[in-house]
C-alpha cells in the first residue's frame, strides 16, 4: 500500500518520465507489469526476471496471462477486464494465482491490479513461504489438537502420519524412544503404507546399530539414502521391508535426545531439507506429548497405586471403625453405670428429702412441745411417757428407713454382687421364724409353718431370700392383730413358691394396683409405719434371682398373702445370679 | 361454741402430738386417717376448719382438697395443709383457694394455733359480712 502511495505521489508531481517510473518499479522488492491495454505487457521490473526467470524478449508485447496457470486465467481474465472499467486510483481486490515461471515451476503470488493513468499495474507477491507457513501451522495446529484429545498416545502417532502424509510423500512412520538406561529402543511402528512391518509395534531393541544411536552421537537428523548399503543394522530390517531411504529426527526433552521421529520411503534418496524442515516443526509437539503420555501413564500407575491405597486403608479403617464400636459400647456401658449411680445419687436425695423429713420433724416437734413443758414446770409422767414414745417410735422408724434406703440404693445400683450359694429353705425359714417367734407371741398371734420334706435346693444368696422372708413375716405380723400367720412352701413346675399368709388388715387397694405395693414410696400408709421401701427390696432381690413377687388380698381386713416364687436349681434364670 | 377442726392425718403418733397441741384449747377435734374416713366424718358432722396432710392413702391430700373445693357443701371450709412438704410444691393449689394456709412441718404449737385462731377469725368475719 505504501507503493501506490509513492507511486501517486510521484505521478502528482507531474514526473511524467518512464525511466522514472521504471526506476520506482525497479526500486520495490516484488514483480511489477504495466499494461497499457487489454492484457498486453507494455513493461516489468527486473524483480519479475529475478522470481518468474523471464526477460524483456519473453513478455513485452505479450499477454499476461501467458505467466499464469491454466486454471488460473479465466479469473485473472475478467479481473483485468474489471479493472480496465474502473477509474485510476481504485482499488481492485486482492486474490491468489498460480504463475509458471519460465524454468517451469508453479509459483503461488498474491495479485494485485492497480489502476493507474498510465493503465494496470499487476503486482505479484510471492506467496510461496506465506502458504507454507500457513499449511506448516496448520499442521501443527492439528498435530496439537491431537495431542490435547488423544489419551493414547499411539492415536497420536497415527494422526501425525495422517497429517504428514498430507504434506509429503512416506511409506513408515515410526517413533522410536530410548528406555530408561539408555541401551535400548522402543519402536511404536504408527504406520506404513503396505499393511506390515519387521519391527511391530512396542517392540525392544538394541541401541546399537539403530538409526536412532547415530542421531544421538550426531546430536542432529539422520538420513538414509540407499538402505541397501546397510550400514545400520536396522536398515538391513528395513530393506526386507522395501523401504530403500530413511530419515530420523531427533525429539529432544529438556536438552536431552529422548527418541527419534522415523519416516522411511520404498524409494531411494526420498528425504532431504524439505522433510527435515517439517519434521523440525512437529518435533517439539510431539515430543511433548509423547512427556505427557509418559506422565499419564504415571499418574495412571500412581492412581491404581492410590486406589490399592485407599482400599487398603478403608479396610483398616472398617477394622478400626469396628474397633472403635466396641469401644462405643464399652463407653456406653459405663455411661449406663454411671448414669444408674447418678440416678442412685437421685433417688437418694429424693429419699431423704422428702421421706426422712417427716419422722425428723415428728421428733422435733415432740421434743419442743416436751422443752416447752418442762419449761412451764407442768410436766408429767403421762406426757413424758407420751412425748419419748413418739420420739423413740420416729427414731426407730429414721432408722430403719435409712437402712432400707441405703440397702435399695446398693442393690438398685447395678454393683451388688450376689452371692450364688445352694440354699435350703427350711434352714432359712426356720432362722427367720426362730428371730421373729417372740415378736408373734408378744401379740398373741400364732406362727404357722408348713415347709414340706426334700425341698428342692436352689442357687442364691443366702442372706438376701433371708432378708426377704424376714421383711415378709416381719410385715404380717405387725400388719395383724389377732389370727395366725402360716409360712409354707411349695413345688411347682421348675419353681419353688414360698408364700406369707396371714389373717390382717388386707390390702385397701383395688386388685390391679396390687404390683404398686412393691413401687419404692408407694404411699400405702395404712400398711406401713414408714416409707413403703421393704416390698420394693423385696422386689428387687427376687427380681435379681429370676423369680418373681406378688400380693394376695380380698380386700380390707381379709388378709393377706404374699408370695414369690424363685427357679429350681440349674434353670437358665438361676444362672444369672452370681 | 366451740369449734370443729377436722385432722386428716394418717400417722398415729402425729396426731398424738396433735392431741398434745390442742389439748388446752376448747376447740372440739375430730381425726381422720384417711381420706375415707375424712369424708365420712365430713358428712357426720360439718367441721369449721380442715388442717389436712399431704401423704395419705390412695387419694393422696391435694386430691383430697380439690375434691372438697369442687363440692359445693363444702367448698366454703378453711383448710390449712399441714406437711412435711415445701409449700412451693403445692403452689397450684392455692390458685384455686388463695385463702389456703401451709403450715411446713416442722411447726411449733403456738405457730399452729395462731394460724388456726387467725383462719377461724378470717372465716367469722367473713360471715358477718355476708350474714
Amino acid at each position: 500500500m505504501r507503493f501506490l502511495q509513492t507511486l501517486r505521489n510521484i505521478l502528482s508531481s507531474r514526473l511524467t518520465g518512464f525511466d522514472e517510473i521504471q526506476n520506482f518499479l525497479d526500486a520495490t522488492n516484488d514483480p511489477i507489469f504495466v499494461l497499457h491495454r487489454g492484457e498486453l505487457i507494455k513493461n516489468f521490473n527486473r524483480q519479475v526476471t529475478e522470481l518468474f526467470g523471464y526477460d524483456k524478449h519473453d513478455l513485452v508485447e505479450s499477454s499476461i496471462l501467458k505467466i499464469i496457470k491454466l486454471e488460473y486465467v479465466p479469473h485473472v481474465r475478467k479481473a483485468i477486464e474489471e479493472a480496465w472499467g474502473c477509474k485510476p486510483g481504485c482499488k481492485c481486490p486482492t486474490f491468489d494465482v498460480s504463475v509458471i515461471t519460465k524454468d517451469g515451476r508453479d509459483l503461488i503470488c498474491e495479485l494485485d491490479l492497480n489502476r493507474t493513468e498510465y493503465g494496470i499495474q499487476p503486482h505479484f507477491r510471492d506467496a510461496t513461504e506465506h502458504r507454507k507457513r500457513d499449511a506448516e501451522r496448520e499442521l501443527i495446529s492439528n498435530i496439537n489438537k491431537i495431542i490435547a484429545s488423544a489419551l493414547d498416545i499411539r492415536d497420536v502417532y497415527k494422526a501425525i502420519a495422517v497429517e504428514l502424509g498430507k504434506r509429503i510423500n512416506f511409506d513408515r512412520m515410526s517413533i522410536a524412544l530410548l528406555q530408561p538406561g539408555n541401551n535400548a529402543i522402543t519402536t511404536y511402528a504408527a504406520v506404513t503404507s503396505y499393511g506390515f512391518t519387521e519391527l511391530p509395534e512396542g517392540g525392544s531393541y538394541p541401541l546399537e546399530g539403530s538409526i536412532l544411536e547415530k542421531v544421538i552421537k550426531s546430536g542432529s537428523p539422520f538420513i538414509v539414502n540407499d538402505t541397501s548399503q546397510q550400514k545400520l543394522t536396522t536398515d538391513r530390517k528395513l530393506f526386507k521391508e522395501g523401504i530403500m531411504s530413511r530419515v530420523a529426527y531427533p525429539l529432544i526433552y529438556k536438552g536431552q535426545i529422548i527418541g527419534t521421529i522415523n519416516l522411511g520411503s520404498r524409494r531411494v534418496n526420498e528425504f532431504g531439507n524439505n522433510q527435515v524442515n517439517l519434521l523440525q516443526q512437529i518435533a517439539p509437539q510431539l515430543t511433548i506429548a509423547i512427556e505427557n503420555s509418559k506422565l499419564f501413564c504415571k499418574i495412571k500407575e500412581w492412581n491404581t497405586e492410590l486406589e490399592r491405597i485407599v482400599e487398603e486403608r478403608t479396610r483398616a479403617l472398617n477394622a478400626a471403625n469396628i474397633e472403635m464400636a466396641k469401644k462405643n459400647m464399652e463407653l456406653e456401658r459405663a455411661n449406663e453405670e454411671l448414669r444408674s449411680l447418678d440416678k442412685m445419687k437421685d433417688n437418694i436425695i429424693r429419699d431423704v428429702s422428702h421421706e426422712l423429713k417427716t419422722p425428723v420433724a415428728h421428733i422435733e416437734m415432740a421434743m419442743a412441745l416436751w422443752a416447752e413443758e418442762v419449761k412451764k414446770d407442768k410436766n408429767s409422767r403421762e406426757k413424758e411417757e407420751k412425748y419419748r414414745r413418739i420420739i423413740t417410735s420416729n427414731i426407730r422408724k429414721l432408722q430403719k428407713d435409712i437402712k432400707g434406703i441405703l440397702h435399695l440404693s446398693i442393690l438398685e445400683s447395678g454393683q451388688f454382687q450376689y452371692k450364688k450359694e445352694p440354699i435350703h429353705l427350711e434352714e432359712l425359714v426356720n432362722q427367720v421364724v426362730m428371730e421373729l417367734l417372740l415378736l408373734a407371741e408378744h401379740k398373741g398371734l400364732i406362727l404357722l409353718t408348713r415347709i414340706p420334706d426334700h425341698l428342692p435346693t436352689f442357687k442364691g444368696d443366702r442372706e438376701e431370700i433371708t432378708k426377704v422372708i424376714y421383711n415378709l413375716l416381719d410385715n404380717a405380723i405387725k400388719y395383724t392383730e389377732k389370727g395366725r400367720i402360716t409360712i409354707s412352701a411349695e413345688t411347682k413346675e421348675k419353681e419353688l413358691e414360698i408364700s406369707i399368709e396371714d389373717t390382717g388388715i388386707g390390702i385397701g387397694v383395688p386388685k390391679d394396683k396390687f404390683y404398686k405395693l412393691f413401687e419404692r414410696f408407694y404411699q400405702e400408709k395404712t400398711r406401713s409405719d414408714g416409707i413403703g421401701i421393704g416390698l420394693a427390696i423385696c422386689k428387687t432381690i427376687v427380681d435379681a434371682h429370676g423369680g418373681r413377687i406378688w400380693a394376695e388380698s380380698d380386700g380390707k381386713g381379709k388378709g393377706t398373702a404374699f408370695r414369690f416364687a424363685l427357679p429350681y436349681l440349674n434353670s437358665a434364670q438361676n444362672e444369672q445370679v452370681g | 361454741m366451740s369449734k370443729t377442726i377436722l385432722i386428716v392425718e394418717d400417722e398415729k403418733a402425729f396426731q398424738d402430738l396433735y392431741t398434745v397441741m390442742f389439748e388446752e384449747t376448747d376447740y372440739n377435734i375430730i381425726r381422720a386417717y384417711d381420706a375415707d374416713q375424712a369424708m365420712t366424718k365430713l358428712e357426720e358432722q360439718k367441721p369449721d376448719l380442715i388442717i389436712l396432710d399431704i401423704l395419705l392413702d390412695l387419694v393422696t391430700g391435694d386430691t383430697f382438697f380439690l375434691h372438697l373445693k369442687r363440692t359445693s357443701e363444702y367448698a366454703r371450709i378453711p383448710v390449712i395443709i399441714a406437711s412435711s412438704f415445701s409449700s412451693k410444691t403445692y403452689k397450684h393449689l392455692q390458685e384455686i383457694d388463695p385463702t389456703l394456709v401451709f403450715l411446713e412441718k416442722p411447726f411449733t404449737k403456738g405457730k399452729l394455733l395462731e394460724s388456726v385462731r387467725a383462719k377461724l377469725d378470717e372465716e367469722m368475719s367473713r360471715e358477718k359480712k355476708w350474714g
